[in-house]
């Protein structure tokens, strides 16, 4: 992986794609996937339907690669093209609502490792899961993004979630303040969030 | 973006990964779409064009005859548009059902329509009405080719269905 990411702008990785090296393409999946993911979740209501979109974005990255003219901008476009399919599902679906964690947080205790952390533990995540889950929608997409592909510039994210780029700072600050005041309300002390 | 990580924001990370993570699935059938590259694009084809699709209008939309909802799109060629209805019939299965007919509502097209899915694809012969029915497709990604007799078949984007 570090291979093409320290030797290789994203010009000559996509000429590499183009030309059928798969340990590029691989490259491509390993690094942008979970800011696809994040962005194709954040908008599908289910796993299934990210998944998905998931998939249809990069089949259609691999069809369209030959009309791709500015390289550099492939980022953006993975989460343009994940945001307008999922909106498309959500719409066929006929559901508005973004995916909350609040249906998941029964596969925490099977998940969880060790049994004298796992109630602990469990408590914990749930806490944060149902905080997170009782943010505004909008919260939800912005933190989701910034929380699985941490890598992402604030000018991808803006993208992927259809946001002024001046805006995500302030934004992420006022949404991670909406979580914590709620963690603080459930009695979550600061130190046991982290 | 900035280097610090708030605790809220290390906590959620955790959440996710444990309760939502990035599927493994999903990373190999991303990793699996590269057999979908092509240099040059897909040779000798054109553009079948999605005008309209009824998960853009309100309601649900119901297939002539059917019960559940089905999803209607309708695609352009030129001079025709290809009008085809996905019909739910067991959960993760398609039957589709549709048409090619000119601006005056004539046939007269001979050829098939593909539908092409990550795992392979189904197609339908046109016939004297240039009809077609499709049944047993996998819901998921999906994409429409029309190879019309005698001429360059045309390829519309994917989408997920």
């Amino acid at each position: 992986m570090t291979e093409f990411g320290a030797s290789c702008g994203m010009a000559a990785l996509l000429d590499r794609v183009s030309e059928g090296d798969q340990d590029a393409w691989r490259y491509l999946v390993e690094h942008h996937g979970p800011m696809v993911w994040g962005a194709a979740r954040a908008y599908s209501m289910n796993r299934a339907d990210a998944e998905d979109v998931c998939q249809v974005t990069w089949v259609l990255l691999a069809e369209n690669l030959h009309k791709l003219r500015q390289p550099d901008a492939l980022p953006a476009w993975l989460a343009t093209t994940a945001r307008r399919e999922a909106l498309r599902l959500v719409k066929a679906r006929r559901r508005e609502t973004p995916a909350g964690l609040d249906t998941l947080l029964l596969d925490v205790a099977d998940i969880a490792d060790g049994p004298e952390n796992r109630a602990v533990r469990t408590a914990v995540l749930s806490r944060v899961a149902q905080a997170f889950a009782g943010l505004s929608q909008r919260c939800q997409q912005l933190l989701r993004v910034v929380a699985v592909a941490p890598d992402t510039s604030y000018n991808q994210i803006a993208t992927a979630l259809g946001m002024a780029r001046g805006s995500i700072g302030p934004k992420r600050n006022r949404c991670l303040t909406a979580l914590r005041q709620s963690l603080a309300a459930t009695g979550m002390p600061e130190e046991a969030a982290g | 973006m900035s280097d610090f990580v708030p605790d809220e924001l290390r906590a959620l990370r955790a959440v996710l990964q444990l309760c939502d993570p990035v599927p493994e699935r999903a990373l190999d059938a991303a990793c699996a779409a590269a057999r979908f590259v092509s240099s040059e694009g897909s040779p000798a084809t054109e553009v079948l064009e999605l005008v309209a699709d009824s998960a853009d209008t309100p309601g649900p939309a119901l297939t002539r005859g059917a019960d559940r909802a089905s999803r209607v799109l309708t695609y352009a060629l030129p001079g025709r548009v290809l009008e085809m209805d996905l019909i739910p019939t067991v959960p993760g299965m398609l039957t589709a059902r549709g048409i090619v007919i000119d601006r005056a509502g004539r046939h007269g097209l001979g050829g098939s329509v593909t539908l092409r899915h990550p795992d392979g694809e189904h197609t339908g012969v046109l016939d004297r009405h240039a009809a077609f029915r499709i049944d047993d497709v996998p819901a998921g990604p999906l994409s429409v080719t029309l190879r019309p007799t005698g001429s360059t078949p045309l390829v519309a984007d994917w989408l997920v269905c």
